[in-house]
């Protein structure tokens, strides 16, 4: 089973990447549905001007315009999908994860800042009907190599920021 | 010598003093004031609201009023009061022959040696210690430090903008009809989205700067997106603004940004509005999980809105604008044309 996650999310890595080198926060995901990757994502905040667009959601308007072409219903797609992803979902993520229905998240390392499975709140496990099924996740897999990236991230500044909000540093 | 074995043993005799009557008569009184005026509630963090919490301590009754400084001093060098400074040391009690109450220590620290060794000179000086419920925590606003005082008298600094959050004039009548009139377009929105058997939420992003309106929308999860709710296509109309967005949307649907504000000088005018910095939303039902941290990433400066929802994450299930750990927070107000808001659910089967 190891082995499988390590092959999905190599594939991740490459995305986080392509995501460093264009200035974004490097985090990349994969949909893996009936073994096979669906959709794949990447994070695209600057570029859209969205705080939003994270890798996950990008991954998932690519889900639902692949089932919107074959004419599956995405339902039965999200719940017989896992996602890949390099970072632990953020707490919007795995709010907008319970609400396709996914069942499985596998990520790399966790996410001290943001994190909606586990680090700040559990959103993937919370009391919230309403919201969608829970999901199960596993996280700690390649953490090093996820911690790596956004490590060489945050050496360099968010270009989109403006000058009055970026943080003076002081090394 | 104090004896540690006889105030263990006294440890049970909870002293319960406090009643809750102010509490209510508080409430009261402003529920009364508000009856013509419904105001907009700020949702607060927990700390503000909740009821006092108390802790245990050993308190001894002082004999005679002329030993206080003594005893005093002794138990600030010995047993400095620590996590409990919000605590007057000394009470004055209505009793004759017994005036005035002094907290020792708290009860761990009762357990260490340095307790086993106090000395303060002549034994008749003081009472046997006993167990007293005192409030744990510093008060916030008034109404805990009215709670607070009930159990022990401690000090209390309020907080001016809580207090003034608190006391329903913290908006000025223009303020709150500039308010009203932006949620009556959340509401209208909400309308066409129940017209189009869609969810009837409607919201709408504004400047308040400029009184200008920056994105409206309604929600449409139902449509080809289930992540379409009406906070996250405001959102990303918002971003549409400044030149960015993430979504296409139909010509069909009734959704409006404004016109784009790129600026000639290029992305890095510091001129130019970064995400949401400085707006506010208007959004006729509280935000679940996903659209509240959507507004942490996009650093809304406040949220207004009209109707709770069961599973909330701004004030019912969660608060997340008030979210220890994250690296941006938000004012909430709840209740803005709240009778409307809830009218947009009758007749409506899926509420969610």
């Amino acid at each position: 089973m190891e082995a499988v996650h390590h092959h999905w999310m190599e594939e991740t890595f490459l995305l986080a990447e392509e995501a460093l080198k264009l200035g974004e926060v490097p985090v990349g995901c994969a949909f893996v549905y009936k073994d096979q990757i669906i959709a794949t994502g990447k994070n695209e905040v600057n570029e859209t001007k969205n705080a939003c667009r994270h890798a996950e959601i990008v991954a998932i308007d690519k889900v639902l315009n692949w089932c919107d072409e074959r004419g599956d219903k995405s339902e039965d797609v999200f719940r017989e999908s896992a996602l890949y992803v390099t970072v632990e979902p953020c707490i919007m993520c795995a709010g907008a994860l319970r609400q396709i229905g996914v069942s499985l998240v596998v990520y790399g390392c966790k996410n001290d800042r943001f994190g909606g499975c586990g680090s700040i709140i559990s959103v993937h496990q919370a009391e919230l009907p309403t919201l969608g099924q829970s999901f199960h996740c596993i996280g700690g897999v390649m953490t090093d190599r996820a911690v790596q990236l956004l490590k060489d991230f945050y050496k360099g500044e968010n270009p989109n920021c403006p000058e009055s909000k970026r943080k003076i540093k002081s090394e | 010598m104090l004896n540690g074995t006889n105030m263990l043993n006294n440890a049970t005799d909870v002293h319960t003093n406090a009643n809750n009557s102010s509490h209510k008569i508080i409430k009261g009184d402003l529920a009364d004031k508000n009856e013509s005026e419904p105001f907009l509630q700020p949702v607060l963090d927990d700390v503000y609201l909740r009821p006092v919490e108390t802790v245990n301590v050993f308190v001894c009754t002082l004999k005679n009023k002329k030993d206080t400084a003594v005893v005093l001093r002794k138990f600030s060098e010995d047993f400095p009061l620590e996590n409990l400074s919000h605590l007057k040391r000394i009470k004055s009690s209505k009793t004759k022959d017994a005036p005035l109450q002094i907290i020792v220590c708290s009860l761990e620290v009762a357990d260490g040696e340095a307790f086993k060794n106090l000395d303060i000179g002549e034994e008749s000086v003081l009472s046997k210690p006993y167990c007293v419920s005192v409030p744990r925590y510093p008060p916030l606003t008034r109404q805990q430090y009215l709670e607070a005082i009930q159990y022990w008298p401690v000090s209390f600094h309020e907080d001016k903008h809580i207090a003034s959050l608190l006391s329903g004039n913290y908006f000025t009548k223009e303020e709150t009809c500039r308010f009203k009139r932006h949620m009556m377009m959340a509401v209208e929105y909400a309308k066409h989205a129940k017209a189009l058997s869609k969810e009837p939420i409607g919201a709408v992003i504004v400047d308040p700067s400029t009184d200008m309106v920056i994105a409206k929308s309604h929600d449409d999860r139902h449509g080809n997106h289930p992540l379409h709710h009406a906070v996250m296509i405001c959102i990303d109309l918002m971003a549409r603004s400044q030149g960015g967005g993430m979504w296409k949307f139909g010509k069909e649907c009734d959704l409006y940004s404004v016109p784009c504000m790129q600026s000639s000088k290029g992305d890095n005018d510091s001129s130019l509005p970064y995400l949401c910095t400085g707006y506010d939303l208007f959004v006729t039902r509280e935000p679940c999980v996903m659209c509240a941290m959507a507004l942490v990433h996009s650093r809304i400066q406040r949220v207004f809105y009209g109707s709770s929802s069961k599973d909330g994450a701004l004030g019912t299930k969660l608060k997340l604008h008030v979210q220890s750990g994250l690296n941006h927070r938000y004012q909430v107000f709840k209740g803005l044309l709240e009778k409307e808001c809830d009218k947009l659910f009758e007749n409506n089967s899926n509420q969610t």
